[in-house]
């Protein structure tokens, strides 16, 4: 008898595991720009844990943004009508088992598949969904495309970084050769002399970016646009939700634009990441503008002096604090080029912020009648002239949020939806990076563990097995 | 055990000293002693630079872009360079902890490469080090010697009647330049083959010796660049020593098409040039 107990006992558990390991499939929404292969990286991955329940990639479902025939009428309602067209011909596509994965844009389509389906009654696609760096409440950045911000972006890395600093250190008779040539050097990328430059040239001339955020579809993603308003009325669909979002280390612009441009997060093998590339190109531009500016003002000053016994070494010095200031202006423009950045894709809160500073004829407020009062002050001789005075002023300080470099930390949650934050990860790293499996081995496959960042349980649902 | 307590004390003290030491050692070793140097180079010097509308009632105008420049960006570097005889060069120049200075706030992470803290120009080499003396990068760099000005400084020690202001002036002229005198103290030239395509205004002090301003204009005669240079007037008599620099410069942001201004403010907190060209 207790043999008999023992072995239904052992039936029982057999059954129940067999039950739990029943294949759920993955449905993955690719974002703006993508295909089949863009989460090719996490195909694999989820071959890999198919033994735990997970039967792998059903399909990469695109969206209306990668069929050039539309691009007129492009929208995300469209890419999700069209989404949900290309899932009938697969086998599986529509269960309520299903995971949903919708990257980027892509999580916009899979949101929308789901207010379609769950308002015209339709068998869901999915009975869970985790958006991956999609800027749920509001996105700025197709707005500062189609406004030219990123094309003035580019060309002021060109003119502040390089051809400014260069052009300054051209007009220098001598001395300003040997750090010309290295600047030269430091900013072509990977041979291409001007590389930098080309930058600008290879991203505002993308036709597929310049189509893809095209209107209406910049409108439609901001918060409070009418399709905003739309998708939150399907807020009280049973389907269960997980955000998550990369946090990218500063700089956090270089490091997403070396995986846009120069190691293209597909290209790469399994969770190598190619972010710094771009960081170290920069990192030596600016030393060689710093410290040549420095050594450009050492000497000027120098000359200054020098010219109390040798007058006409003055006609020097004058023209080497001009390149001075000019490499100087590129160095700035580098370490403040990131929060110029987080100002075009909405990452940048501004606060009140008070200095004091020295500024000679701090009453004056015109700045060019300020320095006249300056010169005035210094040609007239008096020894009480002090051109830089203590003033106090106050500005406008900028706080960079945590972003992938796209997309804003702060605007990627959905109401009630828990949260998982990758860190490290730039917003094309999302799909291929160490953290991004942590995040879905959190989600899919530890069930020990549902805490999520935002403090919200991650659904039950989503474990498997 | 008060003995040992007392020793370990002594020891643990003398072993600090010793650090520093080695520490200082290894500054001043970085760099040849300015005594023999034929021209040397010291200061401290903290430079706040804010870009700004030109025209104040524009302010509204700019766009964000354009306010992320116009936040403090304060740096403050110490500087040693030693000219020798053959006007061959060394260079060290670290970057220190400015007194009023400003960093934007960052909610992401933090960059975690390395930065440079130092960089050191000598025997064809550049080398830049982090805060931890660790050698980031180092690359073959050939300073231009400063051939001229060797020449020009020996030149006015052998010849110091050849120095004089009407000699000066005359010359200027000579080469085309424009002068103008702005007071009984003041004259302005203006030269445009000094800086290539560009124009050249310079105004000095003829009684103290002194260059006051220099402004940069482009071909079609628009400002890009004026530097103005204050002295410690109470240490001045041998030799200028600089007090300040102010220098502006001129753009037009190509977020909002305003004009806007930069101003950089350089005051040196330890300033000291020995000249001894002979």
């Amino acid at each position: 008898m207790k043999n008999i107990v023992k072995l239904l006992f052992i039936l029982f558990s057999l059954t129940l595991t067999v039950q739990s390991i029943a294949q759920r499939n993955i449905v993955m929404f690719h974002g703006l720009g993508g295909d089949d292969g863009s989460w090719r990286h996490y195909s694999k991955f989820f071959l890999d844990e198919k033994q735990k329940g997970i039967n792998g990639q059903l399909s990469t479902l695109g969206n209306a943004f990668s069929i050039p025939t539309h691009e007129t009428s492009v929208s995300v309602n469209f890419a999700a009508t069209d989404a949900r067209v290309k899932a009938n011909t697969t086998s599986g596509s529509f269960d309520p088992n299903n995971i949903g994965i919708g990257s980027s844009m892509g999580g916009f389509t899979m949101r929308e598949v789901d207010r379609q389906t769950q308002q015209q009654g339709q068998p869901p696609m999915f009975g869970g969904f985790i958006t991956v760096g999609t800027s749920n409440q509001d996105v700025r950045l197709p707005i500062a495309y189609s406004q030219g911000e990123i094309g003035n972006f580019f060309t002021d890395l060109c003119q502040q970084v390089v051809t400014q600093p260069i052009g300054s250190l051209a007009s220098l008779t001598s001395f300003g050769g040997s750090w010309a040539s290295m600047l030269i050097s430091a900013v072509s990328i990977r041979g291409v002399g001007n590389g930098l430059c080309e930058f600008g040239w290879v991203v505002t001339n993308n036709t597929e970016l310049a189509k893809s955020f095209a209107t209406p579809t910049a409108n439609e993603l901001v918060a409070g646009s009418s399709f905003q308003q739309l998708l939150q009325t399907n807020e009280g669909s049973p389907t269960k939700r997980v955000t998550m979002y990369g946090v990218e280390e500063s700089p956090v612009h270089w490091r997403l634009l070396s995986n846009a441009l120069l190691n293209k997060v597909p290209d790469l093998s399994f969770e190598e990441e190619g972010d710094q590339e771009l960081v170290n190109i920069m990192n030596i531009a600016h030393d060689i503008e710093f410290y040549a500016s420095i050594a450009l003002g050492a000497t000027a000053i120098g000359l200054t002096v020098a010219g109390f016994w040798n007058p006409w070494l003055w006609y020097y010095a004058a023209g080497y604090a001009y390149a001075s200031y000019e490499l100087y202006g590129g160095a700035k423009w580098l370490e403040q080029s990131e929060g110029i950045w987080n100002v075009i894709t909405g990452a940048a809160r501004t606060e009140s912020y008070i200095v004091t500073t020295t500024m000679g004829c701090g009453d004056v407020t015109d700045p060019v009648e300020r320095m006249s009062c300056m010169q005035e002050c210094l040609f007239t001789g008096n020894p009480n002239c002090d051109i830089t005075q203590e003033v106090s002023y106050t500005f406008t300080s900028f706080v960079n949020e945590a972003s992938d470099g796209l997309v804003v930390a702060s605007k990627t949650g959905l109401n009630g939806a828990a949260a998982v934050e990758l860190q490290r990860v730039n917003h094309f790293e999302t799909r291929n990076h160490q953290s991004t499996t942590n995040g879905f081995r959190r989600i899919l496959f530890d069930g020990s563990n549902k805490n999520s960042d935002n403090g919200i349980r991650i659904p039950d649902f989503f474990t498997t097995p | 055990m008060k003995k040992l307590i007392l020793f370990l004390l002594i020891f643990s003290m003398w072993g600090c000293a010793k650090d520093t030491s080695q520490s200082n050692n290894e500054q001043q070793a970085l760099i040849l002693a300015a005594s023999s140097c034929a021209m040397s180079i010291s200061y401290d010097a903290e430079v706040t630079s804010i870009t700004q509308p030109q025209n104040p009632a524009d302010a509204s105008k700019v766009t964000n872009h354009d306010k992320v420049m116009a936040q403090p960006f304060v740096k403050r570097n110490q500087v040693q360079v030693c000219i020798q005889d053959d006007g061959q060069s060394e260079w060290l120049i670290e970057t220190k902890k400015p007194q009023n200075g400003f960093e934007p706030k960052n909610e992401g992470l933090p960059d975690p490469t390395p930065k440079t803290q130092t960089v050191r120009i000598a025997n064809g080499k550049m080398v830049f080090i982090d805060k931890k003396g660790n050698v980031l990068r180092e690359r073959d760099f050939k300073m231009t010697p400063f051939s001229t000005m060797a020449k020009m400084l020996k030149q006015a020690s052998q010849n110091p009647s050849e120095m004089d202001f009407e000699k000066f002036i005359a010359d200027a002229k000579a080469h085309g330049g424009m002068v103008k005198n702005v007071n009984d103290h003041v004259v302005s030239i203006q030269r445009n083959d000094i800086i290539k395509d560009h124009s050249l205004v310079t105004s000095f002090d003829i009684k103290k010796r002194r260059l006051l301003s220099s402004e940069v204009y482009n071909s079609e005669g628009g400002i890009l660049s004026t530097t103005l240079m204050a002295y410690d007037d109470g240490k001045s008599e041998k030799q200028p020593i600089l007090k300040s620099i102010v220098q502006q410069s001129y753009s037009t942001s190509k977020y909002s098409g305003e004009r806007l201004v930069t101003q950089n403010v350089t005051k040196f907190h330890r300033f000291d040039v020995q000249n001894n060209f002979k």
